[in-house]
């Protein structure tokens, strides 16, 4: 049985229940994963799951319920029947999506991760294994996944789709120490291919850096520049973007941005836009997890707000149509659960200059590359630890700071970028590269 | 059950040096309410195999659902092969030994069993929670969350052990969103427990909805302060969020031996004030951490990882207590069938001490109350950590003054450690969480009393 099969035979037994509509998801996934712990091969995985989520609403009310036993999806469409029957109205809902993707794009698909083949992954991590680490890295962890996904959608208005996926997931830890002091860097990598991974130099990058990161020194408060690596700015400037533009928080006032639709807020030299179409994107499948076609949105264009980001659910309220949104769990695709709302891929466009000009014109400042921290999507704050960061004067690192913190209104933040560089990655779903901040308040020792 | 043994069978056969079986089957009913209305209301069913085999060192894990004969053939195939090509790179290992096997049937208690609960009753306490947040006119948006769970699991594994355990768990949650004239707040509350639907009234859930939404409305008004160093005492869920951050992670014996944690070879020394005592106890009823026996069928027990100062024993499980000789004490967990068991925390806690809040907030005269969790991290190799505070008050001059808003603490656990110099006696193990780590979710509680930490470096929005 494929994807659609077990769709078909969810709705077909859907028409003997008094409900208005039936959506059917099912997802087939494998994974092998490949465990480097303390430089040493130590463990393979290999995972197998097959699943069906199943909605059914009845006079506003919405049922939902999963099962990972493809011969019970009877036991659990009866399951999310009964909760429809038993449970209150959504007065705010409108229908399940009733657009047809008729596009077909084809994505990147890496052929030897569809076929599940673990020779190309093991050879990649015993070339990991060989690598000759200085004598100051006392502990390497990396981690190597290749996944293949099968997705069907199914529903009461004639939405009938299936599409296809591969991936592959990179990481890599490492410990250093120097004396009594201890130190460390991480870098990771998702894509949809093994061919854009060059795990060899992202592990040397982050060997260097873990050793850097040893000679490190407290610095004093105060408002500096601030330079965010991609993988700060992912987090500081992209994920700000995309929950505060998710339709379901700005609807409900609890976004930062729920009242600057629309807007022009931020500085000119920022444009952002999500696209579920892009060929290497992690995001990309033909359609969204309702299976609304996906599409490309502009979220930011030149320091504007020019849209936000929906599902059927949040677009129906308003009378309007979905963006192409809808995602189920933080993988997208995982049938346990309820259809949320998520970037697809998001992309901030990049700048002219290269990241080392933006650096050496910054005569004091700090360049983050990591902070663990989250903003606060709500109050529209940011306050984090810089865990991996630089004190920058007169355009050189000068050494790696130590329990500092960066904090601010992301608004104000948003404001005052003035540079973006030209080189840019994708961190996760989202392409950004590096940015630089006009000033920042920094919390350090007094 | 004869499928089970069946598996090990042929992993044996095929030359494994241990394996294990573990059958998992799940059901979860999770009632969300958004702005007072059911936004999604969900019923799971979940059931797979994981087989994990040991080989000259290394493992090799299979895990599926929808399981047949032939597929399981295949899965206990694949991960032998997969334990062997790993093994082939490594230099030396240890033989796993088990010394105490036993066949146990487990459940922890529910007194009121969710199955004799009905669905309507379930619903109604969501709705009375959204009700008592509805009195509040600042409060703008809500979600109310009720989140049932129970899973059995049965583990087998080569030596001959078996536990058959069932653990059935309850979370409540409430985030209330404040807003006036522009200005937003974001406050949450939360009980959990293992337990039937009694762990409601237990943990006085239906009180979360008014809590709550009376600190999202004390909040919209909350100032940041200035990021800088501060005399600050914590309350009994940061102290939770400290010594799961600060210490937990550190102490988790895989960290330990694969040089990535701050606390190798520390064991027996002083890494803390003579005031801290840190204990880690799955067997506390009541708490959303509890358990009896572990994911790979080890009794669980407390341990004492920090005693007065003292560095005394780590978190392991059977790889890590062969490797580091140490006795087993029942600290490996698996987020769920999908994933291999790795060392985690269940509640842990500080311990209390002699003083009163009031001494303590008297005597710290200039500095910060610092209250409540939004999250926390650790890296465990250099021994920074964080935590985002959800609020606090100034204290001036011994006494709380102003409420402010969220501010984020960090700093270096071995150092910090030593700045404890007061901790009261209030001690309560009621924070509830979800702690990650290589991509696992499991259940976890902590706590502690109000103590003082001196000198935090402190930074927050203005």
């Amino acid at each position: 049985m494929n994807v659609l099969d077990v769709c078909q035979k969810v709705l077909s037994k859907s028409k003997n229940y008094d409900i208005n509509e039936c959506e059917a998801f099912v997802a087939f996934s494998n994974s092998i994963d490949i465990g480097i712990k303390k430089k040493e091969l130590k463990i393979l995985r290999s995972k197998s799951d097959k699943g069906i989520g199943i909605r059914v609403s009845r006079n506003k009310s919405i049922g939902f319920s999963y099962t990972s036993d493809l011969s019970k999806i009877d036991d659990a469409l009866e399951q999310a029947y009964k909760i429809a029957r038993n449970s209150q109205p959504d007065p705010e809902f409108v229908s399940f999506n009733d657009k047809v993707a008729k596009k077909s794009l084809s994505f990147q698909i890496d052929q030897e991760i569809k076929d599940m083949n673990v020779e190309k992954p093991l050879e990649i991590m015993l070339n990991v294994l060989k690598l000759e680490l200085d004598s100051k890295i006392i502990s390497l962890n990396s981690e190597l996944s290749i996944g293949y996904l099968q997705v069907g959608i199914a529903n009461s208005y004639g939405v009938e789709c299936e599409d296809e996926a591969t991936f592959s997931g990179f990481s890599v830890e490492v410990s250093s120490k120097e004396g009594d002091n201890f130190a460390g860097s991480f870098d990771f990598h998702y894509s949809r291919s093994l061919s854009s991974l060059d795990a060899i130099q992202l592990v040397k990058n982050t060997c260097d850096n873990a050793i850097r990161n040893l000679r490190k020194s407290r610095i004093k408060s105060g408002q500096l520049p601030v330079l965010l690596d991609p993988l700060a700015s992912s987090i500081i400037i992209g994920s700000s973007i995309a929950q505060g533009l998710n339709a379901e928080n700005v609807q409900r006032k609890r976004s930062f941005l729920a009242e600057d639709i629309g807007k022009t807020i931020f500085s000119e030299n920022l444009s952002i836009y999500d696209d579920g179409t892009t060929y290497e994107g992690i995001g990309s499948m033909n359609f969204d997890a309702e299976g609304f076609p996906s599409r490309r949105n502009v979220l930011v264009d030149k320091g504007k707000i020019t849209s936000v980001m929906h599902n059927s659910y949040t677009a129906k309220k308003e009378n309007k149509e979905s963006t192409g949104n809808a995602v189920r769990g933080s993988d997208f695709w995982d049938y346990r659960n309820f259809p949320s709302i998520s970037s697809r891929n998001l992309i901030i466009h990049n700048g002219n200059k290269s990241w080392k000009d933006i650096l050496s014109e910054i005569r004091r400042g700090i360049l983050v590359r990591y902070t663990g921290d989250s903003p606060n999507i709500v109050t529209g704050d940011f306050t984090g630890i810089i865990n991996e960061g630089y004190y920058v004067e007169d355009g050189e690192i000068k050494f790696s700071v130590v329990e500092s913190t960066f904090s601010g209104k992301l608004k104000s933040m948003l404001s005052k970028i003035v540079e973006l560089s030209y080189e840019e990655r994708y961190i996760g779903n989202i392409k950004a590269p590096y940015i630089l901040i006009e000033d920042v308040s920094i919390g350090g020792v007094d | 059950m004869q499928n089970l043994e069946r598996i090990i069978d042929l992993a044996l056969k095929l030359g494994s040096d241990f394996v294990e079986v573990r059958y998992e089957k799940s059901s979860n009913l999770t009632i969300s309410y958004v702005d007072g209305k059911p936004r999604s209301i969900k019923q799971g069913n979940d059931k797979g195999i994981a087989i994990r085999i040991y080989y000259k060192g290394a493992w090799g894990f299979a895990a599926i659902n929808n399981e047949t004969s032939d597929l399981i053939e295949k899965a206990v195939s694949s991960a032998f092969k997969m334990a062997k090509a790993a093994s082939e790179k490594i230099s030396s290992y240890k033989k796993i030994n088990l010394d105490k096997i036993y066949s146990i049937n487990n459940e922890l208690e529910q007194r009121v069993p969710f199955d004799n609960v009905s669905f309507e009753e379930k619903v109604e306490v969501v709705k009375k929670i959204c009700k008592d947040i509805e009195d509040f006119k600042e409060v703008k948006s809500s979600t109310v969350n009720y989140n049932e769970n129970t899973e059995l699991k049965i583990i087998m594994n080569s030596f001959g052990l078996k536990v058959e355990k069932f653990e059935p768990y309850l979370h409540l949650s409430c985030v209330a969103i404040g807003l006036r004239e522009g200005k937003r707040s974001r406050a949450y509350e939360a009980i959990g427990s293992t337990g039937g639907f009694e762990v409601i009234e237990d943990k006085k859930g239906y009180e979360i909805g008014k809590k709550a939404a009376e600190k999202a409305k004390m909040l919209i008004e909350a100032k940041g302060v200035k990021p800088g160093v501060y005399d600050c005492v914590i309350d009994p869920i940061l102290a939770g969020v400290f010594a799961h951050e600060g210490i937990g992670h550190p102490s988790e014996a895989d960290a330990i031996v694969e040089n990535n944690s701050i606390l190798k070879d520390m064991l027996n020394k002083k890494i803390a004030s003579e005031l801290v005592t840190i204990k880690d106890n799955p067997l506390l009823k009541g708490t959303y951490g509890n358990y009896e026996y572990d994911d790979e069928g080890i009794a669980a027990r407390e341990k004492v990882i920090i005693e007065k100062g003292i560095l005394k024993e780590y978190l392991n499980n059977i790889e890590t207590a062969t490797i580091l000789n140490h006795e087993l004490n029942g600290s490996s967990r698996a987020s769920s069938y999908f994933n291999e068991p790795i060392v985690r925390m269940s509640n842990i806690y500080f311990d209390k001490g002699d003083y009163s809040f009031d001494e303590l907030i008297e005597e710290t005269r200039d500095g910060l109350y610092l209250k409540g969790f939004v999250y926390g991290y650790v890296t465990p190799n250099n021994g920074q950590y964080t935590f985002k505070c959800e609020y606090g008050y100034v204290i001036e001059k011994g006494e709380l003054k102003y409420p402010i808003s969220e501010v984020s603490t960090s700093g270096q656990i071995l150092e910090t450690l030593m700045k404890v110099d007061a901790v009261a006696k209030d001690l309560k193990i009621e924070g509830v969480g979800h702690c990650g780590k290589e991509g696992q979710y499991v259940r976890v509680g902590d706590g502690g009393p109000h103590l003082r930490v001196r000198k935090l470096v402190v930074g927050s929005a203005i």
